[in-house]
C-alpha cells in the first residue's frame, strides 16, 4: 500500500447524483473541493483507493464535510469501499459523518491464529434491508480462507465496538425518515 | 492475589545485576489497596489487572503517580517494571535509548542482548514524511512476526511524526507551526536538530519510538490531551484537535505508552505493540503507561 500523502479527488456520475473517487492519504497535506454540490440529492463517496487517515486528516475531512453540508443539507452521503481505518475513525468521533448516511460497503479485518497473518475482507451492506430501528440488521461474513494456510479465518475485532458505525448510520437515515 | 505473591517469583528469576539495580529505584508498588515497600507516588508503581485508560488517568491523575502498570496474566511482565525502574533511576540514558530498556536482558547474568532488530530513521522535515514511512514499512514487513502491524505501524509513526515537527517552539514558548494556515507550508525543524524515529523488535514485542531535539512537551498540555481523549463521559469524541485525537490514536493502537521529555532539550514518546496476537486482543489489551518530566 502506498504511503504517499497527495490526495486527488476524481468526479464521475450525474450532476444531481455525483460519484467521488477518492485516491490517496487524508493528511492535512492536500484538500478537497466543497464547491459544485449544491442541490444535490446523492453522494457516493468512493474510498477503496484511501490509503490513510491521520488526526490532521480527520479535521480535513470534517471540513470538507461541512462544506458539502452547507451546500446540500438533506443529501444522502453513501460510502463505498470504506477502510478499516475509516470505520474505526467512524467509531470514535461523532458525527465524522453528518447528516444522513449509508454504508455501501466497508472492509471487516480477519485473523488466521496459526498462521499469526491478516487480511482485509469487503463486505456489501445493503442498509435498505434494515428494520425501523438504529441497531444495524445481522451482519454475516462469508467465510474466509487464509491465503498461507487455507484454513477459516476469524473476524479479528470485537464485532459490537466495530460495528458501531452501522447503527450510527441507520440512525441518521431513521432521522430522517421521521422528518428530525 | 498477595502483591508479595505475585512479586516474589518473579524478582528472585532476575539474573542481570544492572536491572536488579534498576528495578530497586522503584521504592513501591501498589496493587489495589496492598502496598509493596514505601509509598512515594513519585517513586512507586502502580499496578492494575484490565485497568481502563480512563480509569488509569483519573488514578495517576489524583494520586500524582507516573507509572501505571498493567498485569499480564496475572503476573507482572518484567519489562513494564523495568521502563518504569530506568525513568526513575536513569532518566537521561533512558531518553537517549529507550530500546535498551524496553528489551532488557533479565534472565541472562551476562549483558548480551536478546535479539532485537531495529532500524532508526533521522528526518528534518514534513517533505520526509513519505520516504520515513515507507523505510518503517520495508523494515515491518521484513520479517513474518512484525508484517501484520504494518498498518498499526504507519498510524503511530504518521502521529508521532506530526507531533515531532509541531516541536519546535520560539524564543516565548509558542509552538512555531501552530497556526500554520499555509496548508503547502513545509514544517521543519532547525538547521543543525533532527528528529529520531526508531523501530525495534524482539519475539514479544514492537517499539516505536520518537525522539524529538526540543523537549518543549508541556505535562500540563499532555495531562490536558490525554483527560480530553479518553474522558470516560463521552461515548464519543466531537471533532477534537490533532494533539488530542494523534494521542488517543497512539494509546488505542499500543499496549505500552510512555513518554520522558527533558525541559528545552529532548522528548522521546514511546509506544510498545504486543506482537503474535490478533488486532481484536490487541485491541483489548490494558495499557500501561509511564510519564517522567525533568
Amino acid at each position: 500500500m502506498s504511503n504517499k500523502s497527495e490526495l486527488v479527488m476524481e468526479r464521475q456520475g450525474t450532476s444531481a447524483e455525483p460519484i467521488l473517487v477518492l485516491i490517496g492519504a487524508f493528511t492535512g497535506d492536500a484538500w478537497l473541493p466543497f464547491a459544485g454540490f449544491t442541490g444535490i440529492k446523492k453522494l457516493v463517496i468512493d474510498l477503496a483507493n484511501v490509503t490513510r487517515m491521520n488526526s490532521t486528516g480527520v479535521r480535513q475531512w470534517h471540513i470538507w464535510m461541512k462544506g458539502i453540508r452547507a451546500e446540500s443539507p438533506n443529501a444522502l452521503v453513501v460510502l463505498r469501499n470504506c477502510p478499516r481505518f475509516f470505520i474505526e475513525t467512524m467509531n470514535m468521533i461523532y458525527e465524522f459523518v453528518p447528516g444522513p448516511h449509508a454504508i455501501e460497503s466497508f472492509v471487516v479485518p480477519m485473523y488466521c491464529a496459526d498462521c499469526d497473518q491478516s487480511q482485509d475482507t469487503l463486505l456489501n451492506y445493503d442498509q435498505s434491508a434494515t428494520d425501523d430501528s438504529a441497531a444495524p440488521s445481522e451482519i454475516v461474513v462469508p467465510e474466509v480462507a487464509c491465503e498461507s494456510c487455507g484454513k477459516p479465518m476469524e473476524l479479528d475485532c470485537v464485532e459490537k465496538t466495530y460495528l458501531k458505525f452501522l447503527a450510527k448510520s441507520n440512525d441518521s437515515l431513521l432521522k430522517v425518515k421521521r422528518g428530525f | 492475589m498477595k502483591l508479595s505473591k505475585l512479586l516474589r517469583s518473579r524478582l528472585e528469576s532476575i539474573k542481570n545485576p544492572e536491572i536488579h539495580e534498576i528495578l530497586n529505584a522503584i521504592d513501591g508498588l501498589r496493587f489495589g489497596r496492598e502496598t509493596y515497600g514505601i509509598f512515594d507516588p513519585a517513586r512507586t508503581v502502580f499496578l492494575g489487572d484490565n485497568v481502563p485508560v480512563a480509569a488509569v488517568l483519573e488514578e495517576m491523575s489524583r494520586r500524582r503517580i507516573q507509572h501505571f502498570v498493567q498485569l499480564q496474566g496475572n503476573s507482572v511482565f518484567l519489562p513494564n517494571l523495568t521502563v518504569s525502574g530506568a525513568m526513575l533511576l536513569v532518566a537521561g540514558r533512558f531518553l537517549r535509548d529507550p530500546v535498551r530498556y524496553f528489551f532488557p536482558t533479565i534472565y541472562s547474568s551476562d549483558s548480551t542482548p536478546a535479539r532485537v532488530r531495529r532500524t532508526t530513521i533521522n528526518f528534518q522535515s514534513s517533505r520526509d514524511r513519505d520516504a520515513v514511512l515507507s523505510q518503517v514499512r520495508d523494515f515491518v514487513i521484513a520479517e513474518k512476526i512484525t508484517k501484520p502491524l504494518e498498518e498499526t505501524t504507519r498510524i503511530i509513526v504518521d502521529e508521532m511524526y506530526s507531533n515531532a515537527l509541531q516541536a519546535p517552539i520560539d524564543e516565548n514558548g509558542i509552538r512555531i507551526y501552530e497556526k500554520a494556515k499555509d496548508r503547502d507550508q513545509e514544517m521543519a525543524l532547525g538547521p543543525r536538530q533532527v528528529a529520531k524515529l526508531t523501530v525495534a523488535n524482539d519475539e514479544d514485542r514492537l517499539l516505536i519510538s520518537m525522539e524529538d531535539p526540543c523537549g518543549s512537551l508541556a505535562p500540563e498540555s499532555l495531562w490536558s490531551s490525554l483527560t480530553e481523549a479518553f474522558d470516560p463521559g463521552a461515548s464519543e469524541m466531537g471533532i477534537p484537535n490533532d494533539a488530542r485525537l494523534g494521542m488517543k490514536i497512539m494509546i488505542d493502537s499500543c499496549s505500552e505508552f510512555a513518554v520522558v521529555s527533558k525541559k528545552n532539550i529532548m522528548t522521546s514518546v514511546n509506544c510498545s505493540v504486543k506482537l503474535g496476537v490478533s488486532g481484536r486482543d490487541r485491541s483489548q489489551m490494558a495499557k500501561s503507561l509511564h510519564f517522567k518530566f525533568f
